[in-house]
């Protein structure tokens, strides 16, 4: 009797109840899914058909073609911008993944106070951008950091003005760059190497081989989704970068330092000439489009395949 | 092939003592079972041999020569790890040849000894594959073919097997053994397994909290266990331990235990054979009467006969526990649970008496106190 009626009683309930069990993953998720799909890919389209008008200071929709594209690479800032990027983003990269490698080869070597020394190299990400370009402007600013402390030691000759100097000044960004996220770089590494099996090392070293010759040819290559995670995390902060350019060089001397967020920000916001930035942006986007389609081109691949 | 000598060897971190002392002298060809629970430095003491870890004091000779201050890879030995400890990027054919690599040997002997070692172990289909694209006894065979290839002294296995499941354990123990039989290398293996190590060693030392409880072969480590330990530790089910006195009876000595038999609790007299007839300084004394289950078994007139070491009693039985070629029949001995084995068709119900033997002559006597053998 008693299952008789509890059988009988569910079959009631059971429409509402399942449809909700059925859907409440997707429910939760939907406010955030429509808001990014209104503000990230609605605004990503707007910004692509407003590249494609002679937009000015208010947006205008009739279509011209490539008219702000063929403007944009005629313009010197733009290719500046856009020579910038190269030089500051491969060598941010390179520098800040050899020297994170490194530090954390280092550290993973049973260094005491190893948790402190942790700590100093990754605490510069915990500061914004812009305070890190106003404490770099000070220390590479000839008249007040090392310039000046080296000078007032008596080296009277010694100079380091590349902060000045407009074709040297881009480097700074590197430095400063470089700075801020080798420790992130570090830590990543090192939480990887610490996932290395103790075992493989001390195998390595009953077969001879010597200990840069054990990370060399046994460790480094197990640490190949470690070096494209930072390469694909560093390439983005390197494209967006805009903060680090307003605070340590103000896109100076002249132009010198400018880069394609700083650009599109000029065009867009300063000179009313939304059309051009919008296009500037649309080139931004095709940059890291580049890189990160064959990334996950390659990742979904290697996932069919395992 | 070498000879193995550890003299009076010592590992401390800090205050703590590891390994206190141990000395070990082992011959060319033999084959040595480090055998303890985990936490008892066996490990240690075989990463030391490696020249992994410090020697805090004492000596290590390979072949009469110290070698505390030699680089491991100077020592000519090759370890198998718990864990295979494969190189992941690397495919099977350079992990195993990675150590010739190292050691400058030319492209074509390397090749030739790597297709050697890999068709010795049956692994030679396997040359391109990577570890991942390996099962748990394919890459415990490429890790032994990496020790191979490289013909050293000395073996050295650490708990190689404990990652296999229980079939496949099995399969590689014969072939460890198969292997040392053929090389006639100097092998020394580190296990918590004691079926392990009877199967294995020609000699095992068993080691509790950094001290060496018994150093010799199986045969003798099982049948004359140093202390109360070694004896609990080998054999399975373990060996019975029983409170006993020990008495003086018609002239003969002997041990009486107390037991139930058909309701009533009583003494019985169970004389030792003459050759432990040397005890006499323990007459009125406790010991501990140690029974291995297979020689306490029913009660069989003709065998009696044949050895006089045998010695027939009553008991009630508590438990069976079938197991196919045995029943484990449980009785009360001085108040200890004990385990026979006995013949299926032999067995009584529980609750009813029934009549066994025990082989004396292989018992062991223990002193309650140092847990020695006397």
């Amino acid at each position: 009797m008693m299952s008789l009626m509890t059988q009988k009683s569910i079959p009631a309930k059971q429409p509402i109840s399942d449809w909700f069990r059925r859907n409440v993953a997707k429910l939760v998720v939907a406010p955030t899914f429509g808001l990014i799909i209104f503000f990230v890919y609605g605004f990503i389209a707007w910004t692509g058909y407003i590249s494609f008008t002679k937009s000015k200071m208010l947006p205008t929709y009739s279509l011209e073609g490539f008219y702000q594209y063929i403007r944009l690479w005629k313009m010197t800032p733009w290719n500046v911008a856009m020579e910038n990027l190269l030089v500051f983003g491969s060598l941010f990269i390179l520098i800040a993944i050899v020297l994170g490698c490194l530090l954390a080869i280092a550290l993973d070597q049973k260094v005491r106070a190893e948790g402190v020394l942790r700590t100093v190299y990754l605490y510069p990400m915990a500061i914004s951008f812009i305070i890190t370009g106003t404490a770099w402007k000070w220390i590479l600013n000839p008249g007040l950091g090392i310039q000046n402390l080296v000078q007032s030691w008596g080296w009277e000759s010694f100079s380091f003005d590349w902060l000045i100097n407009s074709e040297m000044a881009v480097y700074t960004l590197v430095i400063a760059a470089v700075w801020q996220s080798s420790g992130f770089v570090m830590a990543l590494f090192l939480a990887a190497l610490r996932g290395v099996d103790s075992e493989i090392i001390k195998a390595a070293y009953l077969d001879g081989a010597s200990l840069s010759r054990i990370y060399l040819v046994i460790i480094l290559p197990t640490l190949r989704p470690v070096f494209l995670s930072c390469f694909f995390i560093l390439t983005h902060m390197a494209v967006k970068s805009f903060d680090l350019v307003v605070a340590l060089t103000g896109g100076g001397p002249g132009y010198s330092t400018i880069m394609p967020a700083n650009f599109m920000y000029e065009m867009t916001f300063r000179r009313n000439q939304i059309g051009l930035g919008a296009a500037s942006a649309m080139m931004m986007l095709a940059t890291v489009m580049a890189i990160v389609i064959p990334y996950l081109y390659s990742e979904l691949r290697e996932k069919k395949n395992g | 092939m070498a000879s193995l000598s550890i003299q009076n060897v010592k590992k401390s971190y800090g205050a703590i003592e590891v390994l206190k002392g141990i000395d070990l002298d082992l011959e060319d060809g033999e084959f040595l079972v480090l055998l303890g629970p985990s936490g008892c430095g066996k490990s240690t003491l075989l990463n030391m041999i490696a020249g992994l870890d410090t020697i805090t004091d004492g000596e290590i000779l390979i072949d009469q020569n110290v070698v505390n201050d030699v680089h491991p890879k100077d020592r000519d030995i090759a370890m198998v790890f718990q864990s295979y400890a494969l190189y992941p990027n690397m495919s099977v054919a350079r992990n195993i040849g990675f150590g010739l690599e190292m050691r400058k040997v030319t492209k074509e002997d390397r090749e030739k000894r790597v297709d050697e070692a890999a068709r010795m172990l049956q692994i030679d289909h396997l040359s391109d594959r990577k570890p991942a694209q390996l099962s748990g006894g394919q890459r415990q065979r490429v890790a032994m073919g990496r020790a191979l290839v490289r013909d050293p002294e000395i073996f050295l296995f650490d708990e190689p097997l404990s990652n296999l499941d229980a079939k496949l354990r099995v399969e590689m123990r014969t072939e460890i053994k198969k292997l040392h039989q053929r090389l006639g290398t100097t092998m020394v293996y580190v296990t918590h397994d004691q079926i392990e190590a009877m199967t294995l060693a020609s000699r095992i030392a068993i080691l509790r909290e950094g001290e060496v409880q018994q150093f010799a072969s199986p045969q003798e480590v099982y049948e004359k266990p140093a202390n109360m330990y070694v004896a609990g530790f080998v054999g399975s089910p373990p060996m019975n331990f029983v409170p006993a006195a020990v008495v003086s009876e018609d002239g003969k000595l002997g041990v009486s235990i107390e037991r139930t038999a058909n309701g009533n609790r009583s003494s019985v007299f169970l004389a030792l054979p003459d050759d432990r007839q040397d005890i006499g300084d323990w007459v009125g004394r406790d010991v501990i009467l140690g029974i291995r289950p297979e020689t306490l078994t029913h009660r069989s007139d003709a065998e009696i006969s044949l050895n006089k070491g045998l010695q027939a009693f009553d008991c009630q039985v508590e438990v069976l526990e079938p197991t196919g070629a045995d029943t484990l029949t449980y009785i009360e001995l001085g108040g200890r649970e004990v385990i026979a084995r006995v013949n299926p068709y032999n067995t009584t119900a529980p609750g009813e008496t029934m009549a066994f033997m025990v082989d004396m002559g292989k018992a062991s006597l223990f002193d309650p106190k140092t847990e020695l053998r006397i």
